[in-house]
């Protein structure tokens, strides 16, 4: 743990290119895409998810596009393959998502195993990031909080490995602190929490590990004023990156430490 | 005089005839049925371009990609590719998702 917070600097990089915020954030679930803009914009992420789905084909003509709210060239997209559930699947959007994107070869793998815990499923997650990595993407790729697992995805070339913290959506916070911080002090790439952050104290604590960014949808746009959770979830990454780097004092279980000087007492 | 008006109406059926054959020709319509997104749409042309489809489907300066029979079209191949019967087209654009 020493070496990797003394080789940590102050910037954030992802597969080369350098970012200053460490949230990155979904656009799903919020009531129109002017509210997604604000609460984003509030948020001071850059690196945006995004989901690829069949167009309405002649219905609502004039129908807003995500793209058109929250432009390419302001933000960094990662479109997904949520609702994917297989390699074959998941490859077949991200390169609809590239061809969408100008060429755009940024994006977040999930490949899930199953409908209620959209659990991530491992076996076909390595296979889809094998192939995705032959074929010039850069893969950040969802993963359960398996160590192993998350080494081989390190090996096999993924430039950002993104175990869960809970549930998709759940708002469960921090279930295992201890296994985030195992694959952090065992990987070289940046770990992102993705998934299961519910306020803005998980969001801390995941960076206070040692995390070096928190990917969250629900958190903010669920929040009855989603806006000013943005804010909140901007200051406690912040909060939560600080105190990491400044590395917290001793915990002392059973003996207090008095603040104020024990001498001088009036008597 | 007999032979003149005889001759006319020849003429006339002549006419008839042809424009008939015209008539028929136009209202033979060439349907091709293609299916989009998992809807079977039909269109009257024998020759279907991708800029005539995304022209027509209203798509003109809107973010999407467009896969045809599991092969992505690149915007750049639009010119160089038309449809044929019971091609299926996948047309995917940007949502929000996290």
């Amino acid at each position: 743990m020493e070496d990797k917070k003394q080789s940590i600097q102050e910037e954030f990089k992802i597969a080369g290119k350098t970012f200053k915020s460490r949230l990155l954030v979904g656009t799903g679930k919020y009531k129109d895409f002017n509210e997604t803009k604000i609460a984003i914009d509030e948020s001071g992420s850059e690196i945006v998810t995004m989901a690829i789905r069949r167009m309405n084909i002649g219905q609502n003509k004039n129908e807003p596009s995500l793209l058109d709210f929250l432009s390419p060239e302001k933000y960094t997209y990662l479109p997904n393959t949520a609702g994917c559930y297989s390699a074959e699947d998941s490859i077949r959007t991200l390169r609809l998502a590239r061809e969408l994107l100008d060429g755009h070869n940024l994006v977040k793998l999930e490949v899930l195993g199953d409908s209620k815990t959209l659990y991530p499923n491992v076996v076909e997650t390595l296979s889809a990031a094998k192939t995705l990595i032959k074929d010039g993407f850069d893969v950040m790729v969802y993963t359960s909080d398996d160590p192993i697992i998350a080494k081989q995805l390190e090996d096999i070339g993924c430039c950002a490995i993104m175990p869960l913290a809970s549930l998709i959506g759940s708002g469960m916070g921090i279930l295992n602190p201890w296994n985030l911080e195992i694959i952090i002090d065992r990987l070289s790439v940046p770990v992102i929490v993705d998934a299961g952050v519910g306020t803005a104290s998980d969001a801390a604590i995941a960076m206070e590990l040692g995390c070096d960014g928190v990917l969250m949808n629900t958190a903010i746009a669920a929040a009855d004023n989603p806006v000013l959770m943005a804010s909140a979830m901007k200051k406690s990454i912040e909060a939560g990156r600080e105190s990491f780097l400044a590395g917290r004092m001793k915990k002392s279980l059973y003996q207090a430490s008095p603040s104020s000087p024990t001498k001088g007492m009036i008597e | 005089m007999l032979s003149i008006m005889s001759s006319n109406v020849c003429k006339n059926v002549i006419l008839k005839l042809t424009n008939f054959k015209t008539i028929s020709f136009k209202t033979k319509k060439i349907q091709m049925k293609i299916i989009i997104n998992g809807k079977t749409k039909q269109f009257n042309k024998d020759v279907l371009t991708f800029k005539f489809l995304i022209e027509e489907l209203d798509l003109v300066n809107k973010r999407f990609a467009i896969e045809k029979n599991g092969e992505i079209i690149p915007k750049s191949k639009f010119t160089e590719h038309t449809l044929k019967e019971g091609d299926k087209l996948e047309i995917i654009g940007a949502v929000g998702g996290g």
